[in-house]
């Protein structure tokens, strides 16, 4: 044993750069303050990205370690959801709200040497709009029309109609500005304009991210070496932060270990919002959830109390499909107090007085799982049995999403601004109204905040009143960090672990 | 058959297998009609209480108890194990039966569909099967199941070979007696013992494997309990509460060493000199 | 002996040539498209055609397992879906994870349970027999990740004198990586251990009983040389074929091992690669140790024929 210890002391020492630091003596309890002074930070991620490239893939992950750090867009999305600019320091609305022109910072260059201009822009919009184009956030980007260069720095967007949320959609991951010579090998090798530039990657394993000396503005960044490191299973996360071999968990998705974690003096515990409204998710184009009374009877049943309990407190409860911490947000969780006899009552006038059997489909994730089993147990209450079925992901995305072969199920909507689904056709909940349809086109085009606000509630309205989904709890985002580690975003408001403004106190 | 009982009464292995077996079996039965609490009571203000007088074997993350849900989970080992050995010993002894009986072209084809099975990683095909189908304790069951068919086959061919070349079953033949004729009426009635004892062996690795599965999420599904699903969930807690991980597995093991030593006792009861094959 | 070699070879390529068509058909009704995977829940109809004929899941399936197979024979694997690097590179890099695991745990369990079978044969019907003998039932009727868990509780939770799981890499920290695969190996070995501690008993027992051994003993050679230059070296053959035997269930059952231990072996890419359905990686991961677990039956096979010139009849 002592030959381990010293040996790997030994590696400690002797180790300069980044690279030996990372992989010594990774059990070592000395090895977070050696990591502080080095300005290496190891970030522990539950979910691996698969290409690096977030033009063309649709996992969060990809943007999590990608935006702001590799990459950056446009606008910039800040800490607080908060509209920056980034890639352009400026830019003018027409009148109409169907012209944008964006003025870019001068001399932004690539990781490769090659200068960011007006033509990468272009291209880079053209990738997401284009008829052909594979973009996943395609219809994040349908309202555009046409992108015109006028000069190096300038870039003409013409849209199809105004849109309320463009601003946005160009500030986020999504909308990465990438180089029209380094896009094409962006996935495996990605090159940006960030401060951060990738150096190596080890699949199932890990990312390494290095500081890049061309950055514009390179004083303004601490940080040496980024080492993301994958960890899915919420035991092994435990085990890595106890053992010191990761600094921080920014998304720690395991709620039950968090007492565990409090009791270490080393570690931070900080509860922030995400974008996640989890949602017991409704078929409502099937028999028997077609009918407005069944659904209510289910609103009613949800006792909101035990799952967020089942979250060990880390939510926040719903009451339709918006974030609490939005300016725009009503409480509508009373809509449908909890009250068993009541949603019996519904039932029964439905002419389901003994329930009806069910299925409930499960995404592969920690809160799914969690918030099924106490749903299962709360709407047995009524009489209706819920049979689970866990499903991996393709699964679910076929099955569920795709196929709508499903009755109920329970999943995080985690993207800004997500309500429009509402309005859609063919979304997986049939949910089919002209009301919120009107509504929504109204919020759309409506560029007068104060209006667009009032537009915005009347929507959450619609879709409490009638009960689409059952509306759970607003996922918190636990965040882990060493406790010098200064910086790290307390708020998810798009997927993001943003390092730029990060620092080790020494 | 007197005789059979009077020596299983001194063979020691035989009698410890026999009462673990035992006692599994009627923990599983009782728990169809009784257990100390519900089952899938999810109590969240009560979860992870240690062991004491009214919960004996304390709760676990949900607050549900721990003794319950062994005993639940009992009932889900045993029907699984049951039925997929059901599954590969039925298809099984057909398959090796037919081989032994037929030989030529049809021997070659139901050996090569062994050497198949065999040369595939078990786990690996389980793990596809319950992706293509989805986990649940069925399609478990069926992935067990079809990886207990070549061990069938290649015992009951063994041991029918054997036997087509005694005087008896080649008077038979001569006779003008048919194959499907001989291979029931004397071929299987003569390798019964072998198939009995190799069963019992199989069960034991039916419930090994389906403990794997459900430890990597692939078997029963939640609120059912599964011994293997509690270990797994037990890992989350290994600092909190260390105890959710030793019960369940215990339990297993308890279970399996039962299986095996019952079979070993059975097979020096029949026949000391009976060849097994032990495939995990 | 080349007859019978040629003979077993080729049976392996058939089974070879079945396992692919196995593996490729299963992929083929796998429900959820991989397509779907990379794109997530904005994808457009459009979208997912145009990436499914990039990907070439539109081709006719004989068609792509013709060019699956093609390339395997020249050894191009061709590029995971999700990560776009080469399938044999994701491949090699688990590979000196659960190789390594594999072999550490078949030596642990040689170490251990050769001179266990030899010590419980000498001491025959008595005490210790019994002990080593009841310890083997144990052994295989304790499931190796409960054994693995209670390790990590043990020398891990509670000691500290081991990792509850991870692995640094060969590269970064070879000490540490060499400890990090010891708890793990050790669970691995224990259903080993109980069955080859038993077929060394028992091949001991039936060698102490040849003849020329009863002859050593009446010249009167001490015991411990009965044992060890005699009977052992005799009782050997079986001992390593059944040892062979057990290296293919080894790479399988490390499957789940590194599951218990986060290790990012071949378990780990099979995980991730069924859940982006990968398909690429999945086929040829699967296949990959279908030959690894024929390879080494084909190895023990030699074995048996080099040792034993009497022709075998396989049962």
């Amino acid at each position: 044993m002592s030959e381990f210890t010293r040996r790997r002391l030994g590696g400690l020492v002797g180790g300069a750069g980044a690279l030996a630091l990372m992989g010594a003596a990774p059990r070592a309890h000395a090895q977070a303050p050696a990591r502080a002074k080095d300005g290496v930070v190891v970030i522990g991620m539950s979910l691996e990205p698969p290409v690096l490239d977030p033009n063309l893939n649709a996992a969060s992950a990809v943007r999590e370690i990608t935006y702001q750090n590799i990459y950056e867009s446009l606008t910039r999305i800040d800490r607080n959801g908060k509209i920056i600019p980034g890639l352009a320091e400026s830019w003018t609305i027409s009148e109409d709200g169907q012209q944008f022109v964006f003025k870019l910072r001068a001399g932004v260059k690539y990781h490769d040497g090659e200068p960011c201009e007006a033509a990468d822009v272009k291209f880079t919009l053209d990738r997401l709009s284009a008829p052909d184009a594979t973009a996943p956030g395609k219809s994040l980007y349908t309202s555009i029309k046409s992108v015109d260069v006028v000069d190096a720095t300038t870039v003409r967007v013409n849209l199809k109609s105004p849109d309320a949320f463009f601003l946005f959609n160009v500030g986020i991951g999504d909308a990465a500005i990438m180089g029209r010579k380094s896009a094409a090998s962006n996935g495996t090798k990605p090159i940006g304009t960030g401060p951060f530039m990738f150096k190596e990657r080890k699949e199932g394993d890990s990312v390494l991210l290095v500081k890049w000396p061309g950055y514009r503005d390179p004083g303004s960044i601490k940080l040496n070496t980024l080492l993301f490191k994958f960890i899915k299973d919420p035991a092994a996360q435990l085990n890595a932060l106890k053992a010191g071999d990761v600094d921080t968990f920014p998304g720690f998705q395991s709620p039950e270990q968090v007492n565990q974690i409090k009791a270490d003096p080393r570690f931070a515990v900080v509860v922030g919002s995400t974008q996640g409204e989890t949602i017991l998710a409704t078929n409502n184009a099937k028999k028997p959830m077609s009918d407005l009374k069944v659904r209510q009877a289910i609103a009613h049943a949800i006792n909101r109390e035990d799952l967020i309990a089942g979250e060990n407190g880390f939510a926040l409860p719903i009451g339709s499909h918006f974030p609490p911490h939005d300016p725009a947000y009503v409480d509508l969780t009373k809509t449908y107090p909890f009250d068993i006899a009541k949603a019996k009552k519904l039932l029964a006038e439905a002419g389901h007085p003994n329930g009806f059997e069910a299925s409930l489909k499960l995404p592969p994730v920690g809160y799914a799982q969690r918030s099924g089993e106490i749903i299962v147990s709360q709407l047995g209450k009524l009489g209706i049995k819920l049979s689970i079925t866990q499903l991996q992901w393709p699964q679910w995305l076929q099955e569920v999403f795709k196929d709508k072969n499903y009755d109920f199920t329970i999943v995080a909507h985690t993207e800004a601004n997500d309500l429009d689904r509402y309005a859609r056709d063919g979304y997986y909940w049939g949910y089919d109204s002209k009301a919120f349809k009107e509504n929504w086109a109204a919020v759309v085009k409506e560029v007068d905040p104060a209006k667009r606000m009032e537009l915005l509630k009347k929507a959450q309205k619609i879709i409490a009143d009638d009960a689409v989904n059952g509306f759970l709890y607003q996922l918190g985002k636990v965040g882990v960090w060493n406790k010098n580690l200064i910086g790290m975003w307390e708020n998810s408001p798009t997927p993001s672990i943003d390092m730029s403004g990060v620092y080790w106190k020494v | 058959m007197s005789g059979f009982w009077s020596r299983a009464r001194h063979h020691t292995g035989f009698l410890i297998g026999a009462t673990l077996v035992g006692v599994v079996t009627l923990a599983a039965l009782v728990s169809v009609f009784w257990t100390p609490h519900p089952y899938d009571d999810l109590r969240m203000a009560l979860k992870l209480k240690p062991p004491d007088g009214s919960w004996l074997l304390g709760t676990d993350h949900r607050g549900r108890d721990v003794l319950s849900r062994i005993m639940v989970g009992a009932q889900t080992s045993i029907t699984v194990g049951l039925i997929a050995v059901s599954i590969g010993m039925t298809v099984g002894v057909c398959l090796g039966a037919w081989a032994a009986a037929r030989r030529g072209w049809l021997d070659e084809l139901v050996s090569r569909f062994n050497d198949l099975l065999f040369a595939f990683p078990a786990v690996l095909m389980a793990i596809l099967i319950t992706s293509v189908f989805g986990a649940s304790a069925t399609n478990a069951i069926l992935a067990i199941g079809i990886f207990n068919i070549p061990v069938f086959a290649r015992v009951t061919r063994g041991a029918a070979l054997t036997m087509w070349g005694r005087d008896f079953v080649r008077a038979a033949s001569a006779l003008g007696l048919g194959p499907l004729t001989i291979t029931l009426r004397h071929v299987l009635p003569n390798v019964a013992s072998i198939l009995l004892v190799q069963a019992t062996i199989q069960f034991a690795t039916a419930i090994l494997a389906e403990a794997g599965l459900s430890y990597l999420g692939l078997g029963a599904q939640p609120p059912v309990p599964s011994w293997g699903r509690m270990l797994y969930d037990a890992q989350t807690y290994l600092y909190d509460a260390p105890g959710l991980a030793i019960w369940p597995g215990l339990a297993i093991a308890i279970t399996v060493l039962g299986l095996n030593m019952l079979g070993d006792g059975l097979r020096d009861l029949f026949d000391p000199r009976l060849r097994l094959m032990r495939v995990g | 002996m080349l007859d019978f070699l040629l003979r077993r070879l080729s049976a392996a390529l058939v089974t070879l040539v079945l396992a692919s068509v196995v593996v490729f058909a299963v992929l083929e009704i796998l429900p959820g498209d991989p397509a779907l995977v990379m794109l997530g829940t904005e994808a457009r109809p459009d979208t997912l055609a145009a990436l499914r004929a990039k990907l070439g899941f539109d081709r006719p399936a004989p068609e792509r397992y013709v060019s699956w197979i093609a390339g395997l024979l020249t050894f191009d694997l061709g590029n995971s879906h999700a990560y776009g690097t080469p399938v044999s590179k994701l491949i090699l890099d688990r590979l000196v994870v659960t190789l390594p695991l594999a072999a550490m745990a078949l030596s642990f369990s040689m170490c251990v349970a050769i001179p266990l079978g030899v010590f419980a044969a000498s001491r025959r019907g008595r005490a210790a027999d019994w002990l080593v003998m009841g310890f083997g039932q144990l052994g295989i009727s304790i499931p190796n990740f409960w054994f693995g868990i209670l390790l990590a509780l043990v020398f891990a939770v509670a000691l500290k004198l081991f990792p509850a799981g991870g692995f640094p890499g060969w590269g970064t920290d070879f000490a540490a990586s060499l400890h990090a695969l010891i708890l793990p190996a050790l669970s691995l070995s224990l259903p080993e251990i109980a069955i080859l501690s038993r077929v060394t008993r028992s091949s001991m027992l039936d060698t102490l009983r040849e003849d020329y051994v009863r002859t050593a003993r009446a010249k009167g050679v001490a015991e411990r040389d009965v044992l060890m230059r005699h009977a052992l070296r005799n009782a050997l053959i079986p001992i390593v074929t059944i040892a062979g035997l057990l290296a293919g269930f080894l790479v399988a059952g490390a499957i789940i091992v590194e599951t218990v231990f986060y290790l990012p072996g071949v378990g780990k890419l099979v995980f991730d690669s069924i859940n982006n359905r990968d398909l690429i990686v999945i086929k040829n991961v699967v296949l990959l140790l279908t030959i690894l677990v024929l390879l080494v039956n084909l190895i023990v096979d030699m074995i048996y024929v080099m040792l034993d010139p009497r022709p075998k009849v396989q049962a």
